[in-house]
């Protein structure tokens, strides 16, 4: 149900160009339902993993 | 050929691995063309592999076995490494999977992912494991990170 995928930029660059990934860590949520910029505490991708998903 | 990983580096790597519980399988999809690291993917894992009983790596080309990188839903995205847990002869994909070559600060991540496989436990509050079982939805994450 859940694919989560570790992208090395550098390598990827179709795909961060395709999201504008410029600061690191950066997590896109389905394809940019849902966007998380910066390592934060497991509450805040909760919150936004509900926001762009939806409860 | 000369080794990536220095021996003080392989000894604590060893130490470490003596906590893994249980089997990991690696699966590394590697492509012909256009695919600068690929090599080096390869024998990092290999190095890195030798280091624990409980991880065993298999090394498979994109377009030989098309089917197989489809399934693991890594199709164009060599080197792409699936991490999975192993039981006997079953394979349990997590959807875990690191794209490109995890050097630098990434080497961590290869290896606390193959701790948290090894595991089988994500660590995370019930509260994400309660929202997590109740998804309808596929849902992809993509963690773009560098090495440096």
């Amino acid at each position: 149900m859940v694919l989560a995928e570790g992208v090395e930029a550098t390598e990827f660059q179709e795909l961060s160009e395709k999201y504008m990934i410029s600061g690191v860590p950066d997590t896109v949520i389905n394809d940019s339902a849902g966007r998380v910029v910066g390592a934060v505490p497991e509450q805040n991708m909760l919150a936004e993993l509900m926001r762009a998903l939806g409860k | 050929m000369e080794k990536l990983l220095p021996e003080d580096i392989v000894g604590q790597i060893r130490e470490v691995f003596q906590q893994l519980k249980n089997p990991v399988q690696v699966l590394l999809f590697v492509s012909q063309e256009n695919c600068d690291y690929c090599e080096s993917t390869r024998q990092l894992l290999e190095e890195v592999s030798e280091l624990s009983d409980q991880i065993s790596l298999s090394v498979h080309d994109m377009a030989e076995e098309a089917d197989l990188a489809k399934l693991y839903r890594v199709e164009g995205k060599a080197p792409a490494i699936v991490f999975a847990a192993k039981e006997g002869d079953q394979i349990t994909d997590y959807g875990i999977r690191y794209l490109g070559i995890p050097s630098g600060h990434e080497f961590t991540t290869l290896i606390q992912d193959l701790i948290l496989v090894s595991g089988r436990d994500s660590g995370l509050s019930e509260q994400m494991r309660t929202y997590v079982k109740a998804l309808t939805k596929p849902v992809h994450l993509q963690v773009f990170v560098t090495p440096t």
